[in-house]
Protein backbone atom coordinates (compact mmCIF):
# COMPACT_ATOMS: atom_id res chain seq x y z
CA UNK A 1 0.00 0.00 0.00
CA UNK A 2 1.51 3.29 -0.98
CA UNK A 3 -0.93 5.47 0.95
CA UNK A 4 1.57 7.89 2.33
CA UNK A 5 3.54 8.21 -0.92
CA UNK A 6 1.01 9.61 -3.36
CA UNK A 7 0.35 13.29 -2.60
CA UNK A 8 -2.73 13.19 -4.80
CA UNK A 9 -4.34 10.64 -2.51
CA UNK A 10 -4.17 13.07 0.36
CA UNK A 11 -4.91 16.24 -1.56
CA UNK A 12 -8.46 17.41 -1.07
CA UNK A 13 -8.26 19.63 -4.12
CA UNK A 14 -7.38 16.69 -6.33
CA UNK A 15 -10.51 15.00 -4.94
CA UNK A 16 -12.52 18.12 -5.70
CA UNK A 17 -11.20 18.19 -9.27
CA UNK A 18 -11.99 14.52 -9.70
CA UNK A 19 -15.52 15.13 -8.49
CA UNK A 20 -15.20 12.97 -5.40
CA UNK A 21 -15.77 15.95 -3.11
CA UNK A 22 -18.60 18.37 -3.82
CA UNK A 23 -17.72 21.89 -4.88
CA UNK A 24 -19.35 24.69 -6.85
CA UNK A 25 -17.55 24.70 -10.21
CA UNK A 26 -17.73 27.91 -12.16
CA UNK A 27 -15.24 27.19 -14.93
CA UNK A 28 -13.36 24.23 -16.32
CA UNK A 29 -11.32 23.27 -19.32
CA UNK A 30 -8.77 20.56 -20.07
CA UNK A 31 -6.04 22.17 -17.96
CA UNK A 32 -7.67 24.03 -15.08
CA UNK A 33 -10.77 24.08 -12.91
CA UNK A 34 -12.28 27.09 -11.15
CA UNK A 35 -14.34 26.51 -8.01
CA UNK A 36 -15.92 28.79 -5.44
CA UNK A 37 -14.00 28.96 -2.17
CA UNK A 38 -16.13 27.70 0.73
CA UNK A 39 -14.45 30.19 3.05
CA UNK A 40 -14.42 33.25 0.84
CA UNK A 41 -13.10 36.74 1.43
CA UNK A 42 -16.09 37.99 -0.55
CA UNK A 43 -18.97 36.28 -2.37
CA UNK A 44 -17.60 35.08 -5.69
CA UNK A 45 -14.11 34.26 -4.42
CA UNK A 46 -12.82 31.78 -7.01
CA UNK A 47 -9.97 29.30 -6.68
CA UNK A 48 -8.31 28.47 -10.00
CA UNK A 49 -6.65 25.06 -9.77
CA UNK A 50 -4.56 23.13 -12.29
CA UNK A 51 -5.94 19.64 -12.91
CA UNK A 52 -2.52 18.12 -12.43
CA UNK A 53 -1.21 18.10 -8.90
CA UNK A 54 1.60 20.54 -8.17
CA UNK A 55 2.51 21.75 -4.70
CA UNK A 56 4.14 25.08 -5.58
CA UNK A 57 3.74 27.43 -8.49
CA UNK A 58 7.46 27.45 -9.42
CA UNK A 59 7.02 23.76 -10.27
CA UNK A 60 4.41 24.46 -12.95
CA UNK A 61 5.44 24.15 -16.60
CA UNK A 62 5.45 27.46 -18.46
CA UNK A 63 2.56 26.74 -20.78
CA UNK A 64 0.35 25.92 -17.80
CA UNK A 65 1.31 29.15 -16.02
CA UNK A 66 0.54 31.09 -19.18
CA UNK A 67 -2.81 29.36 -19.52
CA UNK A 68 -3.68 30.03 -15.87
CA UNK A 69 -2.74 33.69 -16.25
CA UNK A 70 -4.98 34.10 -19.29
CA UNK A 71 -7.88 32.27 -17.63
CA UNK A 72 -7.41 34.33 -14.45
CA UNK A 73 -7.67 37.54 -16.44
CA UNK A 74 -10.86 36.40 -18.14
CA UNK A 75 -12.31 35.06 -14.89
CA UNK A 76 -11.61 38.39 -13.25
CA UNK A 77 -13.53 40.13 -16.03
CA UNK A 78 -16.35 37.57 -15.72
CA UNK A 79 -16.57 38.31 -11.97
CA UNK A 80 -16.85 42.02 -12.64
CA UNK A 81 -19.62 41.50 -15.21
CA UNK A 82 -21.52 38.92 -13.18
CA UNK A 83 -21.37 40.44 -9.73
CA UNK A 84 -21.04 44.12 -10.67
CA UNK A 85 -17.99 44.56 -8.48
CA UNK A 86 -15.52 47.36 -8.94
CA UNK A 87 -12.25 45.50 -8.62
CA UNK A 88 -10.56 42.15 -8.33
CA UNK A 89 -7.45 40.79 -6.69
CA UNK A 90 -5.44 37.91 -8.06
CA UNK A 91 -3.35 36.36 -5.30
CA UNK A 92 -0.99 33.39 -5.12
CA UNK A 93 0.70 32.10 -1.98
CA UNK A 94 3.81 29.96 -2.43
CA UNK A 95 5.20 28.64 0.81
CA UNK A 96 3.91 28.64 4.35
CA UNK A 97 5.39 32.04 5.19
CA UNK A 98 3.45 33.45 2.26
CA UNK A 99 0.19 32.06 3.60
CA UNK A 100 -0.07 28.85 1.61
CA UNK A 101 -2.42 26.55 3.46
CA UNK A 102 -2.94 23.72 0.99
CA UNK A 103 -0.38 21.78 -0.99
CA UNK A 104 -2.05 22.29 -4.35
CA UNK A 105 -1.27 25.33 -6.49
CA UNK A 106 -4.14 27.77 -6.63
CA UNK A 107 -4.78 31.26 -7.87
CA UNK A 108 -7.23 33.22 -5.76
CA UNK A 109 -9.45 35.58 -7.74
CA UNK A 110 -11.25 37.79 -5.28
CA UNK A 111 -13.97 40.29 -6.21
CA UNK A 112 -13.70 43.61 -4.39
CA UNK A 113 -15.95 46.53 -3.64
CA UNK A 114 -15.07 49.87 -2.11
CA UNK A 115 -15.53 49.58 1.65
CA UNK A 116 -16.12 45.83 1.60
CA UNK A 117 -14.15 45.40 4.77
CA UNK A 118 -11.62 42.99 3.31
CA UNK A 119 -8.40 43.52 5.22
CA UNK A 120 -5.20 42.24 3.70
CA UNK A 121 -4.37 41.98 0.00
CA UNK A 122 -2.50 45.21 0.29
CA UNK A 123 1.23 45.62 0.54
CA UNK A 124 2.49 48.17 3.07
CA UNK A 125 5.37 50.13 1.63
CA UNK A 126 8.69 50.81 3.31
CA UNK A 127 11.49 53.15 2.40
CA UNK A 128 14.41 51.32 0.82
CA UNK A 129 17.78 52.96 0.36
CA UNK A 130 19.27 53.03 -3.10
CA UNK A 131 22.30 51.12 -1.79
CA UNK A 132 20.13 48.26 -0.59
CA UNK A 133 18.35 48.17 -3.93
CA UNK A 134 21.63 48.20 -5.82
CA UNK A 135 22.94 45.36 -3.65
CA UNK A 136 19.87 43.21 -4.28
CA UNK A 137 20.03 43.93 -7.99
CA UNK A 138 23.67 42.91 -8.07
CA UNK A 139 22.81 39.70 -6.24
CA UNK A 140 20.04 38.81 -8.65
CA UNK A 141 21.74 39.86 -11.87
CA UNK A 142 23.73 36.65 -12.40
CA UNK A 143 20.78 34.28 -11.77
CA UNK A 144 18.58 36.45 -14.00
CA UNK A 145 21.16 36.34 -16.75
CA UNK A 146 21.40 32.55 -16.48
CA UNK A 147 17.71 31.86 -16.20
CA UNK A 148 16.19 34.57 -18.37
CA UNK A 149 19.01 35.49 -20.71
CA UNK A 150 18.91 39.19 -19.82
CA UNK A 151 21.74 41.13 -18.24
CA UNK A 152 20.54 43.88 -15.88
CA UNK A 153 22.60 47.06 -15.92
CA UNK A 154 24.50 47.51 -12.68
CA UNK A 155 25.14 51.03 -11.43
CA UNK A 156 27.21 51.88 -8.42
CA UNK A 157 24.67 54.35 -7.00
CA UNK A 158 21.44 55.95 -7.99
CA UNK A 159 21.38 59.75 -8.19
CA UNK A 160 18.42 61.21 -6.32
CA UNK A 161 16.93 64.40 -7.64
CA UNK A 162 14.48 66.66 -5.85
CA UNK A 163 11.49 64.83 -4.43
CA UNK A 164 8.28 65.67 -6.17
CA UNK A 165 4.85 65.39 -4.70
CA UNK A 166 2.66 63.42 -7.01
CA UNK A 167 -0.72 63.21 -5.32
CA UNK A 168 -2.81 60.22 -6.18
CA UNK A 169 -6.35 60.66 -5.01
CA UNK A 170 -8.05 57.49 -3.85
CA UNK A 171 -11.51 58.74 -4.70
CA UNK A 172 -13.43 56.58 -7.08
CA UNK A 173 -15.27 59.24 -9.02
CA UNK A 174 -15.24 57.43 -12.34
CA UNK A 175 -18.27 55.66 -13.77
CA UNK A 176 -19.07 51.99 -13.34
CA UNK A 177 -21.00 50.17 -16.07
CA UNK A 178 -24.46 50.16 -14.47
CA UNK A 179 -24.62 53.78 -13.45
CA UNK A 180 -26.17 56.23 -15.91
CA UNK A 181 -23.22 57.53 -17.84
CA UNK A 182 -22.12 60.86 -16.45
CA UNK A 183 -19.93 63.06 -18.62
CA UNK A 184 -16.37 61.97 -18.20
CA UNK A 185 -13.15 61.91 -20.15
CA UNK A 186 -12.77 58.22 -19.27
CA UNK A 187 -14.45 55.91 -21.78
CA UNK A 188 -17.53 54.29 -20.26
CA UNK A 189 -16.32 50.88 -21.37
CA UNK A 190 -14.03 50.75 -18.32
CA UNK A 191 -15.75 48.43 -15.86
CA UNK A 192 -14.60 50.06 -12.65
CA UNK A 193 -13.01 53.20 -11.29
CA UNK A 194 -9.41 54.11 -11.98
CA UNK A 195 -7.15 55.79 -9.50
CA UNK A 196 -7.06 59.50 -10.19
CA UNK A 197 -3.83 59.34 -12.14
CA UNK A 198 -5.25 61.78 -14.70
CA UNK A 199 -4.78 64.51 -12.10
CA UNK A 200 -1.05 63.91 -12.02
CA UNK A 201 -0.31 66.07 -15.01
CA UNK A 202 -1.91 69.09 -13.28
CA UNK A 203 -0.23 72.06 -11.65
CA UNK A 204 0.59 70.26 -8.40
CA UNK A 205 3.62 68.57 -9.95
CA UNK A 206 6.80 70.23 -8.76
CA UNK A 207 10.09 70.56 -10.56
CA UNK A 208 10.73 67.74 -13.01
CA UNK A 209 11.28 69.53 -16.29
CA UNK A 210 12.83 66.57 -18.02
CA UNK A 211 10.29 63.71 -18.29
CA UNK A 212 13.12 61.25 -18.78
CA UNK A 213 14.85 62.23 -15.56
CA UNK A 214 12.59 60.52 -13.07
CA UNK A 215 14.22 59.91 -9.72
CA UNK A 216 13.89 56.94 -7.45
CA UNK A 217 11.98 59.05 -4.97
CA UNK A 218 9.49 60.17 -7.63
CA UNK A 219 8.75 56.59 -8.43
CA UNK A 220 8.65 55.66 -4.76
CA UNK A 221 6.20 58.45 -4.01
CA UNK A 222 4.05 57.52 -6.92
CA UNK A 223 4.02 53.83 -6.13
CA UNK A 224 3.14 54.54 -2.52
CA UNK A 225 0.17 56.65 -3.50
CA UNK A 226 1.58 59.98 -2.30
CA UNK A 227 3.12 60.86 1.04
CA UNK A 228 2.34 58.37 3.78
CA UNK B 1 1.33 57.81 -21.95
CA UNK B 2 4.07 60.23 -21.02
CA UNK B 3 2.71 61.31 -17.63
CA UNK B 4 2.77 57.80 -16.20
CA UNK B 5 5.65 57.56 -13.77
CA UNK B 6 5.87 53.82 -14.26
CA UNK B 7 6.21 54.16 -18.01
CA UNK B 8 9.02 56.61 -17.36
CA UNK B 9 10.57 54.31 -14.75
CA UNK B 10 10.92 51.63 -17.40
CA UNK B 11 13.41 53.83 -19.18
CA UNK B 12 15.66 53.85 -16.09
CA UNK B 13 18.05 50.98 -16.45
CA UNK B 14 19.19 51.01 -12.83
CA UNK B 15 15.81 49.72 -11.62
CA UNK B 16 15.14 47.29 -14.43
CA UNK B 17 15.88 43.63 -13.70
CA UNK B 18 14.48 42.21 -16.91
CA UNK B 19 12.87 43.46 -20.08
CA UNK B 20 11.72 42.22 -23.43
CA UNK B 21 9.30 43.46 -26.10
CA UNK B 22 6.17 43.01 -24.04
CA UNK B 23 7.04 43.49 -20.39
CA UNK B 24 9.63 44.53 -17.86
CA UNK B 25 10.46 43.62 -14.26
CA UNK B 26 11.70 46.28 -11.87
CA UNK B 27 12.74 46.38 -8.24
CA UNK B 28 10.11 48.22 -6.23
CA UNK B 29 11.87 51.26 -4.73
CA UNK B 30 9.58 51.23 -1.69
CA UNK B 31 9.07 47.52 -1.45
CA UNK B 32 7.74 45.86 1.65
CA UNK B 33 10.65 43.44 1.66
CA UNK B 34 14.10 43.38 0.09
CA UNK B 35 13.65 41.74 -3.27
CA UNK B 36 10.13 43.03 -3.88
CA UNK B 37 9.83 42.92 -7.66
CA UNK B 38 7.12 44.31 -9.87
CA UNK B 39 6.40 42.90 -13.36
CA UNK B 40 4.54 45.21 -15.70
CA UNK B 41 3.56 45.36 -19.37
CA UNK B 42 5.46 47.92 -21.41
CA UNK B 43 2.30 48.99 -23.19
CA UNK B 44 0.50 51.32 -20.81
CA UNK B 45 -2.76 49.82 -19.55
CA UNK B 46 -4.59 51.04 -16.45
CA UNK B 47 -6.55 47.85 -15.82
CA UNK B 48 -5.92 44.16 -16.37
CA UNK B 49 -8.79 43.81 -18.82
CA UNK B 50 -7.09 46.13 -21.27
CA UNK B 51 -3.90 44.07 -21.39
CA UNK B 52 -3.98 41.50 -24.23
CA UNK B 53 -4.39 37.89 -23.05
CA UNK B 54 -1.04 36.71 -24.28
CA UNK B 55 0.72 39.55 -22.44
CA UNK B 56 -1.05 38.63 -19.19
CA UNK B 57 0.10 35.05 -19.70
CA UNK B 58 3.64 36.28 -20.24
CA UNK B 59 3.44 38.47 -17.11
CA UNK B 60 2.56 35.47 -14.98
CA UNK B 61 5.23 33.30 -16.59
CA UNK B 62 7.86 35.96 -15.86
CA UNK B 63 6.57 36.49 -12.32
CA UNK B 64 6.80 32.75 -11.76
CA UNK B 65 10.35 32.59 -13.10
CA UNK B 66 11.36 35.54 -10.93
CA UNK B 67 9.81 33.95 -7.86
CA UNK B 68 11.86 30.82 -8.57
CA UNK B 69 14.99 32.98 -8.78
CA UNK B 70 14.07 34.66 -5.48
CA UNK B 71 13.58 31.27 -3.83
CA UNK B 72 16.95 30.07 -4.99
CA UNK B 73 19.04 33.15 -4.36
CA UNK B 74 17.59 34.98 -1.40
CA UNK B 75 16.55 33.85 2.04
CA UNK B 76 12.85 33.55 1.52
CA UNK B 77 10.33 31.31 3.16
CA UNK B 78 7.68 32.05 0.58
CA UNK B 79 6.71 34.29 -2.32
CA UNK B 80 3.40 36.03 -2.93
CA UNK B 81 2.06 37.10 -6.29
CA UNK B 82 -0.52 39.86 -6.15
CA UNK B 83 -2.45 41.79 -8.77
CA UNK B 84 -4.53 44.74 -7.61
CA UNK B 85 -7.08 45.46 -10.28
CA UNK B 86 -9.14 48.54 -9.48
CA UNK B 87 -9.10 51.13 -6.72
CA UNK B 88 -11.29 48.98 -4.47
CA UNK B 89 -8.72 46.21 -4.79
CA UNK B 90 -5.94 48.50 -3.63
CA UNK B 91 -4.63 49.70 -6.99
CA UNK B 92 -2.86 53.00 -6.42
CA UNK B 93 -1.36 53.72 -9.82
CA UNK B 94 -2.88 53.42 -13.24
CA UNK B 95 -0.51 50.89 -14.71
CA UNK B 96 -1.08 47.17 -14.39
CA UNK B 97 1.47 45.48 -12.13
CA UNK B 98 2.09 41.99 -10.81
CA UNK B 99 3.80 42.17 -7.42
CA UNK B 100 6.31 39.42 -6.65
CA UNK B 101 6.82 39.70 -2.92
CA UNK B 102 9.32 37.54 -1.02
CA UNK B 103 8.23 36.53 2.47
CA UNK B 104 9.86 35.25 5.61
CA UNK B 105 8.40 33.79 8.74
CA UNK B 106 7.42 36.52 11.21
CA UNK B 107 8.20 39.30 8.77
CA UNK B 108 5.35 41.36 10.13
CA UNK B 109 3.29 41.20 6.96
CA UNK B 110 -0.16 39.75 6.72
CA UNK B 111 -1.77 39.67 3.33
CA UNK B 112 -4.44 37.15 4.28
CA UNK B 113 -8.05 38.07 4.61
CA UNK B 114 -10.70 37.21 7.13
CA UNK B 115 -12.95 34.48 5.80
CA UNK B 116 -16.70 34.86 5.66
CA UNK B 117 -19.50 32.39 5.98
CA UNK B 118 -22.11 32.48 3.27
CA UNK B 119 -25.45 30.76 3.16
CA UNK B 120 -26.21 28.05 0.62
CA UNK B 121 -28.54 30.42 -1.27
CA UNK B 122 -25.86 33.05 -1.58
CA UNK B 123 -23.41 30.48 -2.89
CA UNK B 124 -25.88 29.10 -5.40
CA UNK B 125 -26.86 32.50 -6.67
CA UNK B 126 -23.23 33.52 -7.14
CA UNK B 127 -22.49 30.21 -8.85
CA UNK B 128 -25.35 30.68 -11.33
CA UNK B 129 -24.42 34.26 -12.15
CA UNK B 130 -20.78 33.37 -12.65
CA UNK B 131 -21.46 30.31 -14.79
CA UNK B 132 -23.40 32.50 -17.22
CA UNK B 133 -20.43 34.78 -17.65
CA UNK B 134 -17.72 32.12 -17.74
CA UNK B 135 -19.32 30.45 -20.77
CA UNK B 136 -17.51 32.92 -23.02
CA UNK B 137 -14.09 32.13 -21.60
CA UNK B 138 -11.99 30.06 -23.94
CA UNK B 139 -10.95 32.22 -26.87
CA UNK B 140 -7.65 33.72 -25.92
CA UNK B 141 -6.01 36.57 -27.74
CA UNK B 142 -2.73 35.33 -29.16
CA UNK B 143 0.27 37.24 -30.36
CA UNK B 144 -0.12 38.10 -34.02
CA UNK B 145 2.61 36.39 -36.05
CA UNK B 146 5.03 38.63 -37.91
CA UNK B 147 3.87 39.43 -41.46
CA UNK B 148 5.21 37.05 -44.08
CA UNK B 149 7.53 38.71 -46.53
CA UNK B 150 6.49 38.12 -50.09
CA UNK B 151 9.41 37.63 -52.37
CA UNK B 152 9.29 39.75 -55.48
CA UNK B 153 9.51 37.62 -58.62
CA UNK B 154 12.96 37.72 -60.13
CA UNK B 155 13.39 40.07 -63.00
CA UNK B 156 14.45 38.41 -66.15
CA UNK B 157 17.93 39.56 -66.98
CA UNK B 158 18.63 40.41 -70.51
CA UNK B 159 22.26 39.62 -71.21
CA UNK B 160 24.18 42.33 -72.94
CA UNK B 161 24.98 41.73 -76.52
CA UNK B 162 22.29 39.17 -76.99
CA UNK B 163 19.33 40.65 -78.65
CA UNK B 164 16.00 39.28 -77.73
CA UNK B 165 13.98 39.81 -80.86
CA UNK B 166 10.71 39.65 -78.95
CA UNK B 167 11.68 42.63 -76.78
CA UNK B 168 13.01 44.52 -79.78
CA UNK B 169 9.78 43.90 -81.60
CA UNK B 170 7.78 45.23 -78.62
CA UNK B 171 9.91 48.35 -78.36
CA UNK B 172 9.62 49.22 -82.02
CA UNK B 173 8.19 52.57 -82.89
CA UNK B 174 5.25 52.05 -85.17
Amino acid sequence: MSEGDDPQQQCIFCHIIAGAVAAKRVYEDEKVVGVLDINPANPGHVLLLPREHYAFMPQLPEDLVQHMGMVAKQLSFALIRALKVTGTNIFVANGESAGQRALHVMLHIIPRLEGDGVVGLDIPLKQQSSDELAAIKKKLSVPIKEALGFEPVINASVPESVQSNLPVSKSSALPIPNAPSPPSSVPSSLPFPLPDAQKLSSSEKSESPNPNKVSLSDIADFLSGGKQ
Amino acid sequence: MTDCVLCQALTRKDLVLYEDDQLAAILHPQGAQPGHVVVLPKQHSPILEQVPDFVVGALFVKANQLSRILFENMEVGGVNLLVQNGVSAGQRQSHVMVHVLPRKENDGLNLLWKTRQLSEEEFSSVELKLKEETKVIGQFEREKPAPIEIKQPEKLEVKEGIVDWRIKWLKRIP
